[in-house]
């Protein structure tokens, strides 16, 4: 466990307030508006000692803090006192209200309810700043975190494994973990009672589908909460795991579409030799003829000129790079997933289409350019159609990056390019470009729509507060807008060249192409 | 977005809410059993309103939508009560009541399963509690004796609505997020201390007993009695006929005391009325018949027919009826009779909330005639007392409710020490005392007989009877587990031995997991005579025959797992488990 998280420092501020502010303030309209010689005594012993030691309490912590600080500089005094939730402040200002109203209107039961709400605040806060004392209220807790299977294939299932040992949640509180591997996948949430602190627990929960990548998952969140809802701990970092996602293989559609076209890997090619060289064809002189040709021994075999001519390497095992377009500067300027997506697409036409070329008896080179460290570097990969897992591997590492062109990666064998759009610029040597297209689910997603007059979630959910559910709205519109630019920057430069192809997933999760003429 | 099917926990809040209302409706409709125009549209009004709430909450409608359908709904009213009227042919139908109870339930039943407003949402069964705990036969403020079952139920109801709306929050949390959630698959517990989960349980009924003993403390002194109404006094009424009886040889008058009138009129103030005591008709017993009337409220009161034998009054028919030609400070105005002989079949018409509020009483049915009063018991000849010097007024209560607190007033001990003669206030317009006969008052209904104990004490003894039950289940199988009750194959025999191991084991907190096969599980807890357990239940399970000294080896080796691990439990996690479910 490391940092702590941090919270907006006027909503703590504000938490922090509600510790001592409400009662004072009820308590005080109490003594003004009430007979103040009995309800004073009355609340100076029953009250005053909770008044006090919750004051104690937080200003040890606050002095711990402050000692602290000393150290490491990071730590802030405020988030040592913020120890109430919003429910918990709710219940302060509430129980305080009641009070208040049960002297102004003198119903019996506000006061009950007001002296209940309060009562319960103070008992359980007090506890909460006992409890939740030091810097890891977990106190050096084993949490393991695993991902079965560890290596899995893009689409299938994940299960994440935590385990518990030793964990220690004070009497009254429960832990709350949550965390996810990264940021288009699933949330994972367990809360664990007290009932189990000490023991050794095992939750497991299906974080799939998997999404192709090498992932370092982000880390948990734990902290710990009251069963009241009033108090909570900071909260803790656990590290995360790894989990390696496969691309998926995905099988091409009229797959030989791209050699069987123009002067491709399949067309033969002639051998530089020498005019006195080539013994296999042979054929009658013609006028403009290089004389050197002229083989003598045929000729007077044969009574007239015969010339030999040159050889050609036949096309029995065609060679063919194909190398993947991952130069893309501005892929971590947008916030939607729409580059993501159409990298896992581009990954999955690239191999598709290479394992289709072997499958058809061509020798095909994965090229591309993947991280080495803090930079990146030229990779290739001789693709086996019986051994794919180091293909496949390859395309786990494929992330957008800003430093290699695609002109780095050519050279003058034949070459299909598998990239987001076609340059506008002619076709160079045996250069062929295969442009992915994003298809009608990545066009035009649905986006969630949140109604004004219906909540989102079940009454009594978090996510239901007018604050977050304006967050969640500007979010959509934020996705929404830059899903589009990503659309624009990412396909908008496309210009159908001659000789080059479309490629879309299907719905069926194939690779169709598409020769454009 | 995600949305995955909530547990079971999210459940318990609602219910408990309801359970919260329904016994404070229960309790209402006990206290005031006599009395189904009271509390029928509270019912009506209560249920009604919370399940409009809550379901408008369960359609999850925001609070901005439903204050405008409010307000439409306020605006068709008039057409509503309207139809009320073609089709009852009156209003009189505990409208009012119903809709006093209406609106709070609808609000509360809403917030009720809101994220923060739990408090909000406990306010009213809280106040039907209240109401239950203070409107009480023998009603002092705060009668430890009698009400302290409703307090604890109170408290403790608070607690657990409390948890259960944190524990349905949790339940939301984990399943419902504008993120996308994952599916939680399995939870296993491999290893847990027994007794944690009691502890829990302790914890939370000791923050309840702290708040509790706190609200205890301090509400009280929070409390403000209102005065009932000034002319709903609870005083004996001498039938018209017995007028002419209570003046005396002297010619005086004998009249109640109008200060202990008042101090009995008070009650703490609450969203519904609190009924006026009681208690004031066991006071009437026991106190001396009469006075000498020497303040001009005895001649108000006779004028205003509101007076009635049980203690019924009318503060809106009060002089309405009968002939209120006396004037409040005149003090000689002598009774008309005609409302006078009124006579309050319920009894207590002051406390009616009801369609027509206080004062529905007799003294607004023009020539109602008593059905049969309880005939005043002959009664000695008073002998009138002497004139007293006057004393100093007693300040009148006022018609609007003052804020009285209950503390500094002790009207119990006020009444108890304050001499009722002396008290008698001298008016001075009274140029002669008038004495009235008061008849002989009935019983007072005996103090205590409410069931809240025995409930209690039936609900203990089921409570324990089930615990009984378990322990006894507890014990059958596990003899069955070592010695079948029936003749079982030895292969049963040895999987009977393992389940008992195993009820060992988790006395002790060790659970096996999912898919655990027994050697993994031997190695796991390691205590010795379980790898002898799991091999030979392997050899059952992969069909290698067993006999009678595998048996018995195995019966060895459980028994001294199960001891062991019973031993390694300790006693209270041993006694813990004879209630356990499962085992």
């Amino acid at each position: 466990m490391t940092e702590p998280l941090t919270r907006s420092w006027p909503k703590t501020a504000f938490r922090v307030a509600a510790l001592v502010v409400p009662s004072a303030l009820a308590w005080r309209e109490a003594f003004t508006e009430a007979h103040p010689s009995d309800l004073t005594d009355v609340v100076t012993s029953a009250l005053g000692p909770l008044w006090l030691m919750l004051f104690a309490s937080l200003v040890v912590r606050a002095v711990a803090a402050a000692v602290r600080r000393r150290h490491d500089p990071s730590v802030s005094i405020l988030a040592e006192l913020d120890v109430l939730t919003s429910g918990g402040a709710a219940l302060a200002w509430l129980s305080s209200f009641s009070i208040v109203l049960a002297v102004w209107l003198g119903w019996a039961s506000l006061a009950v309810v007001g002296l209940l709400g309060a009562g319960l605040f103070h008992i359980v806060v007090l506890l909460s700043l006992v409890a939740l004392r030091g810097k890891d209220p977990m106190r050096a807790a084993s949490i393991t975190r695993s991902f079965t299977p560890e290596i899995v294939t893009e689409d299938e299932a994940v299960i994440e494994e935590l385990r518990f040992e030793g964990v220690r949640i004070p009497l009254g509180f429960r832990l709350f973990v949550e965390g996810r591997v990264g940021p288009r996948w699933a949330t994972s949430r367990h809360v664990l009672d007290a009932a189990e602190s000490g023991g050794e627990v095992v939750l497991e929960s299906d974080v799939g589908p998997a999404i192709r990548g090498e992932h370092e998952a982000e880390p948990l969140i734990v902290w710990l909460q009251d069963t009241f809802g009033i108090c909570r701990s900071r909260s803790a970092l656990v590290v995360g795991a790894n989990v390696t996602v496969l691309p998926r293989l995905r099988e091409t559609e009229k797959a030989s579409a791209p050699l069987d076209r123009g002067d491709g890997p399949r067309a033969a090619q002639p051998v530089f030799q020498l005019p006195t060289e080539g013994f296999f064809r042979l054929r009658e002189y013609q006028q403009g003829d290089d004389v050197r040709r002229i083989h003598w021994v045929r000729s007077l075999a044969a009574r007239e000129l015969i010339v030999r001519l040159p050889d050609e390497v036949p096309p029995d095992r065609p060679r063919v790079r194909l190398i993947l377009d991952t130069f893309f500067p501005e892929a971590s300027h947008f916030a939607c997933d729409a580059p993501s997506e159409l990298l896992d697409s581009m990954v999955g036409v690239w191999l598709a289409i290479g394992r289709t070329l072997a499958e058809s008896g061509t020798r095909v080179t994965l090229v591309t350019a993947l991280p080495q460290g803090e930079t990146y570097a030229p990779t290739r990969q001789d693709l086996s159609r019986r051994a794919l897992g180091p293909a496949l591997r390859l395309g786990a590492k494929v992330t957008w990056q800003n430093r290699i062109l695609v002109d780095d990666l050519l050279t003058k064998e034949a070459t299909l390019v598998v990239s987001r759009a076609m340059l506008a610029r002619p076709q160079e040597g045996n250069v062929r470009w295969i442009a992915v297209v994003p298809g009608d689910q990545a066009t035009n997603p649905v986006w969630p729509t949140q109604s004004e007059a219906l909540m989102p979630h079940p009454m009594g959910s978090e996510d239901n507060r007018w604050s977050r559910c304006r967050e969640a709205s500007n979010r959509i519109a934020r996705l929404r807008t830059e899903h589009t630019r990503a659309l624009l920057v990412m396909h908008g430069v496309a210009r159908p060249l001659p000789g080059s192809f479309l490629a879309r997933l299907t719905e069926g999760r194939t690779v169709q192409l598409e020769a454009l003429r | 977005m995600s949305t995955r099917t909530s547990s079971n926990h999210t459940a318990a809040a609602a219910l408990v809410y309801w359970l919260m209302v329904m016994c404070g409706l229960a309790g209402l409709s006990v206290l005031r059993m006599n009395t189904p125009r009271e509390f029928v549209p509270l019912w009506i009004g209560s249920v009604a309103g919370i399940g409009l709430g809550q379901t408008l909450a369960w359609l999850r409608l925001r609070a901005w939508l439903i204050a405008v359908m409010s307000i439409v709904a306020i605006a068709a009213s008039p057409v509503v009560f309207a139809v009320l009227y073609m089709v009852f042919g009156s209003l009189d139908v505990g409208l009012d009541t119903c809709v006093l109870a209406f609106v709070p339930a609808a609000v509360c039943g809403y917030l009720s399963l809101s994220e923060r407003a739990g408090l909000i949402a406990f306010w009213y069964p809280a106040m039907l509690w209240m109401v239950v705990i203070l409107d009480r036969p023998s009603a002092a403020a705060f009668d430890s004796q009698n009400v302290l079952p409703l307090v604890a139920g109170l408290g403790g109801l608070f607690v657990v609505f409390l948890r259960s709306r944190e524990t349905r929050r949790t339940a939301i949390w984990g399943a419902h997020s504008t993120l996308r959630l994952a599916e939680p698959l399995s939870r296993t517990v491999l290893r847990t201390s027994p007794l944690r989960g009691a502890s829990q349980h302790l914890w939370t009924g000791a923050v309840g007993v702290g708040s509790l003993l706190l609200a205890a403390w301090v509400a009280p002194h929070l409390w403000q009695k209102e005065a009932a109404h000034p002319h709903a006094a609870i005083v004996p009424q001498p039938l018209a006929e017995d007028t002419s009886a209570t003046v005396d040889s002297n010619g005086d008058q004998c009249c109640t005391t109008d200060d202990v009138e008042e101090q009995r009129r008070e009650r703490v103030r609450e969203y519904f009325p609190i009924r006026s005591t009681t208690q004031a008709q066991a006071q009437h017993a026991a106190r001396p018949l009469c006075t000498r009337c020497q303040s001009g409220k005895h001649a108000r009161d006779a004028a205003s027919g509101a007076k009635g034998v049980r203690g019924g009054t009318a503060s809106r028919g009060y002089g309405k009826d009968g002939s209120s030609t006396g004037n409040y400070w005149s003090a000689d105005t002598t009774a008309v009779p005609m409302a006078a002989g009124a006579y309050a079949p319920t009894g207590d018409a002051n406390d009616s909330y009801g369609a027509t509020g206080y004062g529905n009483g007799y003294g607004t049915v023009p020539g109602y005639v008593a059905p049969e009063p309880p005939a005043p018991d002959p009664v000695a000849e008073v002998k009138p007392l002497p004139p007293v010097p006057p004393l100093p007024k007693v300040a009148k209560l006022a018609a609007v409710p003052s804020k009285v607190d209950v503390v500094a007033t002790k009207p119990e001990a006020k009444v108890e020490t304050e001499p009722p003669f002396a008290a008698s206030p001298a008016h001075a317009t009274s140029p002669k005392p008038t004495v009235v006969l008061l008849p002989q008052q009935p019983a007072a209904p005996p103090t205590g007989g409410t069931p809240w104990r025995s409930a209690l004490a039936l609900c203990m003894g089921g409570i324990a009877l089930h615990l009984a039950m378990r322990a006894l289940r507890r014990q059958l199988t596990l003899r069955h587990l070592a010695r079948p009750f029936w003749r079982e194959t030895l292969d049963q025999r040895v999987s009977n031995q393992w389940q008992r191991m195993l009820i060992g084991l988790r006395d002790a907190g060790i659970h096996p997991s999912t898919d655990e096969q027994p050697q993994a599980l031997a190695k796991r807890v390691d205590i010795e005579g379980m790898a002898t357990c799991a091999t030979i239940l392997e050899r059952v399970r992969h069909g290698i025959r067993v006999g009678a000294d595998d048996l018995a080896a195995m019966d060895a080796a459980s028994t001294a797992v199960y001891r062991a691990a019973r031993n390694k439990a300790g006693a209270a996690a041993r006694a813990a488990a004879l209630v356990r479910s499962p085992l």
